[in-house]
């Protein structure tokens, strides 16, 4: 091999030893400092926006202060009410039996079905919250619609929670006006949505965490 | 001695090596000016001193100069072409005019006048490659950088600019210690020509009359090849100490065509900031300063011959990019640093401000209630609760609609009324027929899904009959569709379609019957969309 066709490495050791010293040098130097910059620039960032939100809620006290002021008795009502929160079945069947034994429903049956996540065909803004149903199902025999009037009525009065009457079916039953046993005129099967508000993340609401 | 050099010299220093056929010097060059110089003798024991020194000073950059006899120069002409045409023209001129040496240069000097315009071209070879390899062999092997190889004619051009009255014809007479008189002929700047003669040893005779002996023969020489135009003077150089120029002139031959300049080599030193004094009539330092000064291009060494020159490069190239490197990468963190230094600064500031608002945001927290979600979600808590208050539908409105038609109409009994709330007024209730227009009844419409104006619908498919019937449809017909109009004509009903009717007397439908059969029975139904707005 020709001398000018090989290379001698003793020739070049000293100078790629530097080289290399000083590319470990100047590697080690930006790539440290990059990566100590970048912690910092991250450090700030994060502070920033601790920053900025701790001054918003600063700011925005005063129209926290307000908002509580104006809508925490409604939400407490509504939480109370059963609307917010857990709902109040029983409260339902006790109005339910009430309202059938003062108008003397000649039948009245009812079934709830589970709770379930509910999106109504309105636009609604949820926030943090979720909206559930549970279905109930009516079934009654009326002598006139006053009877039915008058159950929505009470439970429009006294039932903690709101609900939407979705549909109803009413039919004519109506007998002989001769015969002395009382019967029913009108069949009436009405569905009714029990809606309920609950926190999106599954957590329960509570007035106990006052 | 030679032990002693190796602590004053480092890789940044340079040296020549002066050859002639008796004698090799070396000069240092060091801070800038020659420095030390070392002779050794052209034989096998100046060789192993020579390689002791070489191996005692190690990698020193070197430009090799000779001054010998066999230096031989042609003039000639090749086609004016470029590239690697004509170094093939170039090479083919070597093999026929120089075909025994490797130390060969061309130096294209310019044009000629007429014809077909070709190259003028200097062709210089070293004839005897025996003389310098012994001594470039000792550089390889001690793995020395070679510059390059120069004849002292050509580092002689590089005097010329110093030199007075300058002229289109330039002979320089010059004496070296080693090697003897050299007489170099320049014609327009460019070298024709040169001799090299022997002298005696320096004090054993005198140099003048041999020097005068010896110009008068290259005068003539010169003017026997025609190189010269005769209107133009020749100016001689005679390049000595005080004393020999005065002997010179004292026998110099007198020729009104020539033109006698002498040259004082210490004044020539002093003009070249050689820095030393010359008490010699010899130019071998002049030479050798302007070498190391001027680093010329390499006339004569071989590729091979420079490697080590290549790869020092190299390594100065690698150092350099070291250099570079280091201080980008110094720049470069430095920048980060004092960016990273902002940042913290300004995460600490941060830090200190975010502290100050909580506290405070805190103490004015503590005088608001404690609420289980924050107040913007308690405000959308109470919202949400109100619009579905808002969309609260019962049957009872519809109910009350239906119930006052009923009154103007005693013969339309209600059988039954299903009943549905919803955004969409075209949604199918229970025992709503899916084919609407079946009967092909005037009435019945899709709504569609423009928008209406309302904001939520309750929609009732009644179901009745006109009772006693007495079988005159189209008497029932007409009072059907009296009830459809005087229901659509009430305030908040949007939309009243007749479903079906008693008879169906369209041409699509299969109608049977008897004409003297009982009334039989005129069953109807109707689908009645009320439209409900919200004040927002």
């Amino acid at each position: 091999m020709s001398p000018e066709s090989k290379i001698d490495w003793s020739v070049l050791r000293s100078a790629i030893i530097v080289f290399v010293i000083s590319l470990t040098i100047s590697a080690s130097l930006v790539t440290g400092t990059w990566y100590y910059k970048e912690h910092m620039e991250l450090k700030y960032n994060v502070n920033k926006k601790r920053f900025q939100t701790v001054s918003n809620q600063y700011l925005a006290v005063d129209q926290e202060e307000k908002l509580v002021r104006q809508y925490y008795p409604d939400f407490i009502n509504l939480y109370n009410k059963g609307i917010i929160g857990q709902e109040r079945r029983l409260n339902w069947i006790e109005i339910l039996r009430n309202s059938s034994e003062h108008s003397k429903f000649i039948s009245l049956r009812y079934e709830i079905d589970p709770q379930t996540q509910y999106t109504p065909d309105f636009t609604l803004k949820y926030g943090i919250y979720k909206l559930f149903n549970s279905s109930m199902k009516l079934n009654m025999d009326l002598l006139h619609m006053g009877d039915l009037r008058k159950l929505i009525n009470d439970l429009d009065r006294d039932a903690q929670g709101i609900y939407n009457i979705t549909n109803c079916r009413l039919r004519r039953t109506g007998g002989s006006n001769f015969e002395l046993e009382i019967k029913p005129n009108i069949a009436a099967e009405c569905e009714l949505h029990w809606l309920n508000i609950k926190r999106s993340d599954g957590s329960d609401i509570t007035l106990s965490q006052l | 001695m030679i032990s002693l050099l190796k602590s004053k010299f480092d890789t940044g220093f340079r040296r020549t090596v002066f050859l002639s056929a008796d004698k090799i010097t070396v000069y240092h060059w060091e801070k800038g000016k020659l420095g030390n110089s070392y002779m050794f003798d052209v034989s096998g024991d100046g060789q192993k001193y020579f390689d002791r020194y070489l191996k005692e000073t190690g990698r020193i950059t070197t430009y090799f100069l000779v001054d010998l006899v066999e230096e031989e120069y042609r003039q000639d002409t090749i086609p004016h072409v470029f590239g690697s045409d004509r170094a093939a023209v170039i090479n083919r001129k070597k093999s026929r005019l120089f075909r025994d040496t490797p130390y060969f240069h061309a130096n294209v000097q310019g044009r000629e006048e007429e014809g077909r315009r070709d190259d003028q071209v200097m062709f210089m070879a070293l004839t005897n490659p025996d003389l310098l390899e012994p001594w470039i062999n000792l550089l390889t092997i001690n793995k020395v950088p070679l510059a390059g190889i120069y004849s002292v004619p050509q580092v002689t051009k590089l005097l010329l600019e110093h030199l007075p009255e300058p002229s289109d014809h330039m002979l320089i007479v010059s004496l070296q210690s080693i090697s003897g008189l050299r007489q170099t002929f320049f014609y327009q700047q460019k070298l024709k020509i040169s001799r090299l003669v022997d002298l005696p040893r320096y004090g054993t005779e005198p140099y003048a009359p041999i020097i005068n002996e010896e110009v008068n023969a290259i005068i003539r020489y010169l003017n026997s090849l025609r190189l010269m135009n005769t209107d133009q003077p020749l100016h001689i150089y005679y390049m000595a100490d005080t004393r020999l120029l005065a002997e010179i002139q004292g026998k110099i031959t007198k020729n009104p065509s020539n033109k006698n300049i002498f040259i004082n080599v210490n004044q020539l030193a002093h003009k070249l900031d050689l820095k030393r004094e010359i008490t010699t009539p010899f130019s071998d330092q002049i030479l050798n300063h302007c070498l190391l000064k001027n680093r010329p291009a390499n006339y004569y060494a071989q590729k091979n011959e420079t490697h080590y020159y290549q790869m020092q490069r190299a390594g100065r190239a690698m150092y350099a990019t070291s250099l570079l490197l280091l201080f980008t990468g110094l720049v470069w963190s430095g920048l980060n640093f004092i960016n990273a230094a902002i940042f913290k600064q300004q995460a600490e500031i941060a830090d200190k401000k975010s502290e100050f608002y909580a506290d405070r945001y805190k103490v004015a927290r503590e005088k608001i209630p404690k609420t289980p979600v924050s107040p913007a979600d308690l405000e959308i808590a109470v919202e949400m609760t109100n619009t579905l208050k808002t969309f609260k539908t019962d049957p009872f409105k519809m109910l009350a609609v239906i119930s006052k038609g009923l009154d103007q109409y005693p013969l339309v009994q209600l059988e039954g009324i299903d009943w549905a709330a919803a955004a969409d007024p075209n949604k199918k209730i229970s025992g709503d027929s899916t084919a609407p227009n079946t009967q092909g009844v005037v009435g019945y419409s899709n709504i569609g899904t423009k928008d209406t104006g309302f904001d939520y619908y309750q929609i009732a498919l009644m179901n009745g009959e006109i009772s006693p019937f007495d079988g005159d449809y189209r008497n029932a017909l007409e009072m059907i569709n009296r009830f459809a109009e005087t229901l659509k004509n009430t305030d908040s009903v949007y939309n009243v379609s007749i479903v079906s009717l008693p008879l169906d007397t369209s041409s699509q439908a299969n109608l049977q019957g008897t004409s003297n059969s009982g009334p039989g029975t005129a069953k109807f139904s109707i689908r009645i969309v009320m439209g409900l707005r919200h004040e927002s």
